[in-house]
C-alpha cells in the first residue's frame, strides 16, 4: 500500500515564506541593483544631443590583492563606455580634457565612473556553479555640465557573473566585459529615449 | 553783370541739386565684424571610428559620405599621428581629431608598412539619423 505524502509542516512553510519574502524584500530595497538613468532636477537631456563628452578615467573599488585584475576591469570600462558613447550618434565629440578654446554656447558634459567590483569566488563558481561565487558589479556613471560643473544625470547600472555554470568559472574580467557592454547600451538607450520624450 | 552772375549761381545750385538726387544714398554702415574668437564655431566631424589592434589605434570604421571617406582613408588602416600629434589610444585619438568645421587637421596612416599623410576638413556634426 503506497504511502500518503507527508504533508510540510506548518513551521516548513512559515519559514519558506519568510525566507522568500525576506530575499524579494532585500533585493528591492538594493537602489545599487536598479539599472536607471536619472536627470537632475530642472534638466533637459535634449540639451545636451550634440554635445563634447570629456571622459574621465574609470574608478574601481575591489579588493585590493587583484590589481592585475582590477586594472583590466578598469580599462575594458573606458573602452567599452567609449564605444558605446560614439556608437550612440547622441555626442558630437569624445575628448579627454576640455578643449581649451570650447564656446560656451557649445554644450559640454564630463562623464566621470565609479565601479564597485566583488570578485567573488572563481573556483566556486567552476566547481559548484548555479550563483555559487558569483561576481557582482555596480556601476556608476555621473554626467555633470563641463562649464558649469553642474550635475546632469546620473547613470545606476549592476551586473553579476557566474549566475549559471560557465566554463572554468569565468575569469572576472570576462564576467565584467559582458555586464559593461549591456549596461553601457543601456545608458545610451536611456539617454536617447529621455531625450525623445522631453 | 550782376544779374548774369546771380542766374549762373542759381543754375549752378539747381544743377547740383539734380546731380545729388541721382546719387544712390550712402549704404548703411556695414556690420562689424565679429573678432575671430567670438565667431560661432560649429563642433567638427571627420567619420572616423577607432579600434585598438595590436596594441595600436586602427580605423575601424570609415562612415559613408564623410569627410575621412572623401579624403580616401580606409578601414584597417593603423593611426600614427593625428595633427601631428602621435596618439596611443581611441580616446587620444579622438581627442586629437577635436577641431571646428572647415578646419583641416593631418592624418599620418601606415597599411603594410607604407605611411602617408591625408588631410581631412572636417564637417559639422549632426544626429545620426539625420
Amino acid at each position: 500500500m503506497p504511502k500518503p505524502p507527508h504533508p510540510p509542516t506548518p513551521t516548513l512553510l512559515l519559514a519558506a515564506v519568510l525566507l522568500l519574502a525576506g530575499t524579494a524584500a532585500h533585493a528591492a530595497k538594493d537602489p545599487r541593483k536598479d539599472t536607471f538613468l536619472q536627470p537632475s532636477a530642472g534638466v533637459k537631456l535634449a540639451a545636451y544631443h550634440g554635445a563634447v563628452v570629456v571622459l574621465e578615467p574609470t574608478a574601481i573599488d575591489a579588493d585590493k590583492d587583484k590589481p592585475a585584475a582590477n586594472d583590466e576591469v578598469r580599462t575594458l570600462s573606458d573602452q567599452l563606455l567609449l564605444s558605446a558613447l560614439q556608437e550612440s550618434g547622441l555626442f558630437s565629440a569624445l575628448v579627454s580634457v576640455v578643449p581649451a578654446d570650447l564656446p560656451a554656447e557649445v554644450p559640454a558634459l564630463r562623464a566621470t565612473t565609479h565601479l564597485s567590483l566583488e570578485h567573488g569566488s572563481q573556483a566556486l563558481r567552476a566547481l559548484v556553479g548555479f550563483g555559487a561565487g558569483k561576481s557582482r558589479l555596480y556601476i556608476q556613471v555621473d554626467f555633470a555640465d563641463a562649464h558649469t560643473g553642474q550635475p546632469v544625470a546620473h547613470f545606476n547600472g549592476y551586473g553579476v557573473g557566474g549566475g549559471y555554470m560557465t566554463l572554468w568559472g569565468g575569469d572576472v574580467a570576462s564576467l565584467a566585459a559582458e555586464d559593461l557592454e549591456d549596461n553601457y547600451g543601456e545608458l545610451t538607450e536611456l539617454f536617447q529615449e529621455q531625450i525623445e520624450g522631453e | 553783370m550782376r544779374a548774369q552772375r546771380i542766374v549762373f549761381a542759381l543754375l549752378c545750385l539747381v544743377a547740383v541739386d539734380r546731380l545729388a538726387a541721382q546719387v544712390p544714398p550712402a549704404p548703411a554702415p556695414a556690420a562689424k565684424a565679429l573678432p575671430a574668437s567670438g565667431s560661432p564655431r560649429v563642433v567638427g566631424w571627420t567619420g572616423l571610428v577607432f579600434d585598438i589592434k595590436k596594441g595600436r589605434v586602427r580605423i575601424a570604421e570609415v562612415q559613408k559620405n564623410s569627410p575621412a571617406a572623401r579624403a580616401g582613408l580606409r578601414e584597417k588602416q593603423f593611426i600614427v599621428s593625428i595633427g601631428g600629434r602621435a596618439v596611443t589610444g581611441e580616446l587620444d585619438a579622438y581627442t586629437a581629431l577635436f577641431g571646428y568645421t572647415g578646419t583641416p587637421v593631418e592624418i599620418v596612416v601606415d597599411r603594410d608598412g607604407v605611411q602617408r599623410t591625408v588631410t581631412v576638413v572636417r564637417d559639422a556634426w549632426r544626429p545620426q539619423d539625420e
